[in-house]
């Protein structure tokens, strides 16, 4: 970090993986989200997690196609995953969240390869 | 930017194209003694491996499900070997090269079913027979692979 | 005690983990056509692994991530997107090489066609990766592949095990009727077979599971250091075995059956069930890491939940990825490819694809955010970037020589 509440995005935050409270996977740092403040000056708000933000971000005719195709795959909810500042715990080797993941919106194709093929074999709900 | 790209894609689509075309021309003599070559080694390394796992089942050091798993791929290897040297007319100059491969090909294919017969049947008197057959047969592979290697 | 068993065992797994089908392939392939002449290649390939498997161990024990991971933030997400498709497919190819040594030993012990034991040993692998309790399979099989020692005892019982096989090894050159091109070729496939992209992400991956902390440092470094070196004597055994029974018949090698023949030559029909268990074994052993490296790969390329202690319905994508490669693997072999081919191929894809997978390791263990003083000393760095060089040579004439040789032809 540059200063206590500085830090260069671009190095020390963006493609960083998210951990929730319990160590729980629950995405990478894959865009984050600036707004102004009164003087103009730009203040981070929110990590976006999503395939569509990712493709947004890296260009090219690769990042349009992964873009495109989220998008058309979206089915009801809209938009990336949105994770408020306000829910960072810690930046070390990875972001730490202080609330659990089970709190934010699901991934959609995490949601829809569980519904139609993962929960429906046998055994799925038992770890090793 | 995407002109260079283009480029690049194009020279990468010509050299592919060049290599295909190199790889698909008709043979002259010189590949198609290589590829002779390459037949020859496959039988003499089928030949080999047969006549070890025979003399070594003689011995009572091998069970017979990886025996047939043995004799049949090394079977296999020498119809491939044949079909690779039938496959293609030989160029001028390359006939008695044919000539000379083609009969150790073929005595190949049959000593290695012989040799199963032999070994199937229980019978010691054809298996020491044919077993001979193969290592005769090794050498002369061995031969034809030195003179035109 | 219990700690000197922990680690006794952990080197044992590591040391029939070590060798996989393409370590198989490769050693037995050039042990046949070079002798030991090529020897000195699987030493030069040992320490490389070494190397970069401690700097992956010590990422592991201090960050606590996989080293995969860590690759998107240090790349950047444009490029390690193509590391993630290049290590996915080669993932994917060992694992269908892999899956395709397990049919052909079963078909060595049944005389069944190994095509019909693709799709049981697929099913099987998957279900073990689904339910079964990993930790203790992956101990059960490495543990059948130190089975792998009757080569080793085969080496003394053969004949030509004397001052020949030292000569041979002295004179790293190629031999009789060969030329350099083949001899490079040949190189790269062993070298590739003993650093195959799959055991540094399988390794990393494991450790963060297991949640290795500093404290586990030692055992992890004696694993690396003893168990590597060993494992990379057993493929010698398998290259001197055929040096001794192949290379003076000037056999090709290029049936796993031919691999298994010396040391039933050696010490009879108990020598032939012990060597063909031991192929089975660390084929199995390997397709296991190779399906879950494959599906790891991608998850933590997208930070997505993964990993055997989480339920399947707590990581659906992790788990479909894995069923999807699972198949995709056994459709490759389905194709009628010859296995053996497979494994030949991927040796050489993976020598292509190995500075993608060495050079941000070497970054990332000199990254002092995330390894504080744990970073690279001298030595290691030393190591490092001379390995860095060889890979490069490596893979930049890896598909030359593949195309010059004719596969080795």
């Amino acid at each position: 970090m540059i200063g206590d509440d500085r830090m260069d995005v671009g190095y020390e935050l963006l493609d960083l993986q998210i951990l929730d409270r319990d160590g729980m996977e629950v995405g990478k740092v894959d865009d984050v989200e600036f707004h102004l403040d009164e003087d103009g000056v730009p203040y981070l708000t929110a990590l976006l997690v999503g395939p569509d933000v990712f493709g947004h971000r890296i260009g090219g005719w690769l990042g349009r196609v992964i873009a495109a195709t989220t998008r058309r795959l979206r089915t009801n909810r809209s938009g990336p995953v949105r994770i408020p500042y306000d829910l960072i715990g810690s930046v070390r080797s990875a972001v730490t969240l202080t609330v659990s993941r089970d709190l934010l919106p699901e991934p959609e194709l995490e949601h829809w390869l569980r519904e139609h093929l993962i929960a429906r074999i046998p055994g799925s709900g038992h770890a090793q | 930017m995407i002109s260079r790209r283009w480029i690049l894609a194009a020279g990468v689509a010509v050299v592919v194209w060049l290599g295909v075309a190199y790889r698909a021309a008709p043979p002259d003599a010189h590949d198609y003694r290589r590829d002779a070559v390459s037949a020859a080694q496959a039988a003499l390394a089928a030949v080999r491996s047969v006549a070890l796992a025979g003399q070594a089942q003689q011995d009572g050091k091998l069970f017979d499900p990886y025996l047939s798993t043995v004799i049949d791929d090394e079977a296999g290897a020498v119809a491939s070997a044949q079909q690779q040297v039938l496959g293609q007319p030989p160029p001028d100059g390359t006939r008695t090269v044919r000539d000379q491969l083609l009969p150790l090909l073929v005595q190949a294919g049959r000593e290695i079913a012989d040799l199963d017969a032999a070994l199937s049947h229980g019978d010691h008197a054809g298996v020491g027979q044919h077993l001979n057959a193969l290592h005769d047969l090794g050498d002369r592979l061995d031969d034809f692979v030195e003179r035109y290697q | 005690m219990k700690k000197f068993f922990a680690v006794t065992l952990g080197i044992l797994t590591a040391i029939g983990g070590f060798v996989d089908v393409g370590d198989l392939v490769a050693s037995s392939l050039s042990g046949a056509r070079f002798g030991l002449a090529l020897a000195w290649v699987v030493v030069v390939g040992v320490v490389g692994i070494c190397a970069y498997a401690e700097m992956c161990g010590r990422v592991v024990a201090i960050s606590n991530r996989p080293v995969f991971d860590l690759v998107r933030e240090r790349l950047g997400a444009r490029v390690s997107l193509l590391n993630l498709v290049a290590s996915y497919l080669v993932n994917l190819l060992t694992l269908g090489a892999e899956l395709g040594g397990v049919a052909l030993a079963l078909q060595l012990a049944t005389s069944v066609s190994y095509l019909l034991w693709v799709p049981v040993a697929a099913f099987v692998l998957w279900v073990v990766l689904w339910r079964v309790k990993f930790e203790t399979l992956e101990r059960v099989f490495g543990l059948l592949g130190l089975t792998l020692v009757i080569f080793a005892v085969a080496v003394f019982r053969l004949p030509g095990h004397g001052p020949e096989l030292w000569h041979q090894a002295l004179s790293p050159v190629p031999t009789h009727g060969e030329n350099w091109n083949t001899y490079g070729y040949f190189a790269i496939s062993l070298f590739a077979s003993a650093m195959t992209p799959y055991e540094v992400f399988f390794f990393s991956s494991g450790g963060v599971e297991e949640k290795w902390g500093p404290r586990e440092l030692s055992e992890m470094r004696s694993n690396v250091f003893v168990g590597f070196p060993l494992g990379g004597g057993l493929a010698l055994a398998l290259m001197a075995v055929a040096a001794q029974v192949y290379h003076p018949l000037n056999v090709k090698l290029d049936t796993l059956g031919q691999v298994a023949l010396p040391a039933a030559l050696a010490v009879g029909k108990l020598g032939l069930a012990i060597a063909i268990l031991a192929l089975f074994a660390v084929t199995f052993g390997a397709a296991m890491e190779t399906g879950l490296s494959s599906a790891y790969v991608v998850a933590q390329h997208f930070g997505w939940a993964w990993g055997k202690l989480v339920p399947p319905r707590r990581a659906a994508r992790f788990h479909t990825v894995l069923l999807v490669s699972v198949l995709v693997g056994a459709a490759v072999l389905l194709t009628t490819i010859n296995p053996i081919q497979l494994t030949e191929y991927m040796l050489v894809f993976s020598a292509v694809v190995l500075p993608l997978t060495y050079l941000p390791i070497l970054v990332v263990a000199n990254d002092r955010r995330y390894l504080q003083d744990h970073v690279n000393g001298k030595l290691a760095n030393t190591v490092g970037v001379v390995y860095l060089v060889v890979i490069v040579v490596a893979a930049v004439a890896a598909v030359p020589l593949m195309i010059v040789t004719g596969a080795g032809g």
